[in-house]
């Protein structure tokens, strides 16, 4: 087999045309996941698009003041998840802090979203946008709407509005380098209303929004009460990491307890903390 | 391509797709880092990239022109060994060794980073990415501490090694 063309754009204009319609083409953000199926010879591209030089790194905040609440966060598709941990409200810094050190600092944001990676559920619930390229050019989705048919899609950049406050909740096994087995993210955005989002439902399965907590939430229903609605929401499914069964199980559990940390509007607290198994 | 490794230049004849673990081993015979997994998980091939560790094992040649890596052949010689060594050292942080490169790189830039003492929780996040299946772990976490409090035990005797330098 021929070696693979490799582009290493310089510009976001020659990373772009280099995707063109995304057919045949590997996109390498930090590698972390294309390299070790380039090393092992499970994957043999005909195309190599590299974005580390196509400036699309950057990190933007609209909001300077300070308030909480309000404004918007625009993060580079190749800013490092450690970048991202950094500057990013909860739950999205939770959610970026991934295990560990060293992949943080080279995991992309844009490459966590192809791989239905832990931010995915943070993203959800916060309302972000995601630009991207591809066949038709420009486009600016829903990440909801993203994350379900991704493919064919170079992200450019995610829009992500600074929600009051948010929790972000995990089971997973600590620096173990697996998905989690469910993750949950709650943000009480600006306007006051509480979203609720859970992902790791299967394996590489999209993250997906909790409209029946949401309402319930929203009619006065307690955190426990609400949550407890999730399962009408999701459809879990068997995978190495855990059953279908014991998911249903505890996903309200999760998510009662990150609504119960969700501090009242207003409130600037965050908290995020790590479920152990 | 061009890299500076241990501060020396050398210009790869590896393509862009090829690993920093394969320049380092395959073209410079440089073995301190170990290619365990090769995907990620082990922490055995860590090196410092502009003094960040970093999987040499993710690290692709094409992302890395120019960069400076410093592998564990430049942290100290047996006869200077540096403080983290002499630490892991003395605390019996060692058995296999297979992880050691990876863990002195990580703990040596985690000292840097924090500019002083760290605390025992920092190193366990710190080197969270990095397995060892003979120590517990227990020797290995005393040791970074100690190396960052400049804590010496001095109870070993100095070693005497040989030094073979690997001809690249």
């Amino acid at each position: 087999m021929p070696d693979p063309e490799v582009v290493m754009a310089s510009s976001l204009a020659e990373a772009v045309a280099a995707f063109g319609d995304g057919s045949g083409v590997t996109v390498i953000g930090g590698g972390t996941v294309v390299t070790p199926l380039l090393t092992h010879g499970a994957l043999w591209p005909k195309a190599v698009l590299m974005l580390q030089g196509a400036g699309l790194a950057g990190i933007t905040d609209s909001m300077v003041d300070g308030t909480v609440g309000g404004g918007t966060l625009e993060i580079g598709a190749a800013a490092t998840l450690a970048a991202v941990a950094d500057v990013a409200p909860e739950p999205l810094a939770s959610a970026a802090r991934i295990p560990d050190y060293e992949i943080r600092g080279q995991a992309t944001l844009g490459g966590n979203l192809m791989i239905g990676g832990d931010l995915q559920t943070a993203l959800v619930a916060m309302g972000a946008r995601v630009r991207s390229a591809g066949a038709g050019g420009e486009r600016v989705d829903p990440v909801a709407e993203f994350i379900a048919a991704p493919s064919g899609r170079l992200v450019l950049s995610v829009e992500v509005p600074r929600p009051r406050a948010g929790v972000f909740v995990q089971q997973r096994r600590r620096h173990s380098h697996t998905h989690p087995v469910l993750t949950v993210a709650v943000a009480r955005r600006a306007d006051g209303g509480v979203h609720v989002a859970v992902g790791s439902l299967a394996e590489r399965a999209p993250a997906v929004a909790c409209p029946s907590v949401e309402h319930a939430l929203a009619g006065g229903a307690g955190p426990r009460e609400a949550a407890a609605k999730v399962v009408d929401d999701v459809l879990p499914e068997d995978d190495p990491l855990a059953s279908a069964w014991y998911r249903r199980r505890v996903l309200p559990v999760l998510v009662a307890r990150a609504l119960e940390q969700l501090e009242p509007a207003g409130g600037g607290h965050m908290n995020s903390p790590e479920v152990g198994t | 391509m061009n890299l500076i490794v241990n501060g020396r230049v050398h210009t790869t004849a590896a393509g862009p797709l090829m690993t920093l673990l394969y320049v380092l081993r395959e073209e410079l015979g440089l073995t301190g880092a170990k290619a365990g997994c090769q995907h990620g998980s082990c922490g055995a091939c860590t090196v410092l990239v502009d003094g960040e560790p970093r999987r040499s094992c993710l690290a692709l040649v094409g992302t890395l022109d120019g960069a400076s890596i410093t592998t564990v052949e430049a942290l100290g010689e047996p006869s200077h060994l540096s403080d983290v060594q002499v630490a892991f050292n003395e605390h019996y942080a060692a058995q296999c060794g297979f992880c050691t490169p990876g863990m002195l790189l990580a703990a040596t830039a985690l000292i840097k980073r924090k500019g002083g003492p760290v605390e025992r929780d920092e190193v366990v996040e710190a080197l969270g990415g990095h397995y060892c299946r003979c120590t517990g772990y227990v020797k290995i976490l005393d040791a970074v501490v100690a190396a960052s409090r400049g804590e010496r035990l001095g109870h070993m005797a100095p070693l005497t090694l040989e030094v073979r330098p690997v001809e690249p």
